[in-house]
């Protein structure tokens, strides 16, 4: 692949180990999608809080059924089944009489355990059963919320932290993850279609490197420490309660630890590189053809120093960056600034960047790797291969030769 | 790799530097949090 002959054609099928490995990855995260969508639709009521029951007593099951307390107690523990009031609660074994006892294990039908007074609600279980609604007392306590006794929205809001933000998140983060193990396994590494020379130029400077590198290992730092907070009753409890609990402690203090540094890597960020970002028509082109990332003519849309996909990486690292900034620092500082209702919207607002920053930032990792052939070495050394500036900086290469 | 190291030390010892000043200035506590905190201490008797 050495030479600069223009007979010399790279091919991105050629690269059959990344593409290997590429299909390998894609199977798995196919794999991981599979058992989300069944996460989602498999009719478990993630929002409720899951206070599962059960009777169980040498009483014989017969008289189970027609003892009074124990129908009362069934009630109860159904209507907390299904409404949840205490979320944070343990579920609860209760001992009726000598000979009955009700765990906290689910029982396989619950239908049958109901009683006619459930389905036809007398006004006592009928009250139990009412719309919620905002509830706010008086209070001595010289603390804004602990006069608010009972807020709806509370509930929309766990449903839309809990249900939808984490649901969504997945579904992009393991999505775009899949989509691009497929583009490896399928179209192989985009690559220097001329073939490699032992010709380089000077791509990035040792300041932009360090300051990539600052704000990158600052943001993976954060995104890992902020979905081992958001996904860590799914992904690491399954590992042991103690390993959540230290983890979970690293991972606040991290959250909070590895945002001055993000914020300082990006404001340079800011400083070195809006100019050569601004949007031009050039980007147009360069969009309508994708960049000619699934053609390997090395023929590809001019670009000066950066791209159109490489300004939108930077726009997204920009925007989004500041606004998990201004939100995180909000939840840094809870109540500081904010109500109740505020924090709500901001913490919802600040998770779902997140998970649509970090599904980016995998693609930018991707093309920046195994994706591109060349790519990576303009970031770690700083120099890159004369061919793929060529291709895929055309006219940023005529301004370095310009300049000569 | 110097820029990856350079910006990768960076990142560490900020954290770190971080970590320091939150353990002492003790940023924890929101103002509702403290005027909660002296009212209970400063009347203890009310509560």
């Amino acid at each position: 692949m050495s030479g600069d002959g223009s007979e010399v054609r790279v091919r991105g099928r050629d690269f059959t180990g990344y593409r290997i490995g590429g299909a390998i990855a894609a199977a798995l995260l196919f794999l991981a999608l599979v058992v989300q969508g069944w996460e989602l639709f498999d009719g478990d009521a993630r929002t409720v809080p899951e206070v599962a029951w059960s009777a169980a007593g040498d009483a014989g099951g017969e008289s189970i059924l027609t003892d009074e307390i124990l129908r009362d107690r069934t009630r109860l523990q159904s209507q907390r089944f299904r409404s949840g009031p205490s979320p944070d609660g343990t579920a609860e074994t209760f001992k009726v009489g000598d000979a009955i006892l009700l765990g906290n294990r689910a029982i396989d039908d619950e239908d049958a355990m109901l009683t006619e007074i459930w389905r036809l609600p007398d006004d006592e279980s009928g009250s139990l059963l009412r719309g919620s609604e905002r509830i706010i007392g008086i209070s001595s306590l010289p603390y804004a919320n602990a006069a608010l006794f009972e807020r709806p929205f509370a509930r929309d809001w766990r449903l839309g932290l809990a249900d939808v933000v984490t649901h969504v998140g997945a579904f992009a983060i393991l999505g775009f993850s899949f989509l691009l193990a497929l583009v490896l396994a399928v179209r192989g590494r985009v690559p220097i279609a001329k073939g490699r020379t032992d010709r380089t130029v000077k791509r990035f400077g040792l300041l932009e490197r360090a300051n990539h590198w600052l704000t990158a290992v600052s943001f993976i730092m954060l995104a890992l420490t902020g979905i081992t907070i958001a996904y860590g009753r799914t992904l690491i409890l399954p590992f042991g309660e103690e390993l959540l609990g230290s983890l979970g402690w690293l991972a606040t203090w991290g959250h909070a630890m590895f945002f001055p540094p993000f914020a300082l890597g990006l404001t340079a960020m800011i400083l070195l590189w809006t100019v050569r970002n601004l949007p031009s028509r050039l980007d147009i082109e360069w969009l309508r053809r994708a960049g000619g990332f699934f053609s390997d003519d090395p023929d590809n849309p001019p670009a000066r120093k950066f791209n159109a996909g490489q300004k939108l990486v930077y726009w997204s690292a920009v925007i989004g960056g500041l606004l998990m900034i201004a939100t995180g620092i909000f939840l840094m500082f809870p109540f500081w600034f904010a109500d109740l209702q505020t924090m709500s919207w901001i913490m919802l607002t600040h998770a779902l960047i997140a998970v649509f920053l970090i599904a980016i930032f995998i693609g930018h990792i991707y093309i920046g790797t195994v994706g591109m052939q060349g790519a990576f070495w303009a970031m770690w050394t700083g120099d890159v291969d004369r061919n793929w500036a060529e291709e895929h900086h055309e006219l940023w290469m005529h301004e370095l030769d310009k300049g000569r | 790799m110097g820029g990856f190291l350079i910006g990768a030390s960076l990142s560490a010892l900020l954290a770190v530097v971080t970590y320091a000043a939150l353990v002492t200035f003790d940023v924890e506590q929101s103002p509702q949090d403290e005027a909660a905190l002296v009212a209970l201490e400063g009347d203890g008797e009310r509560y």
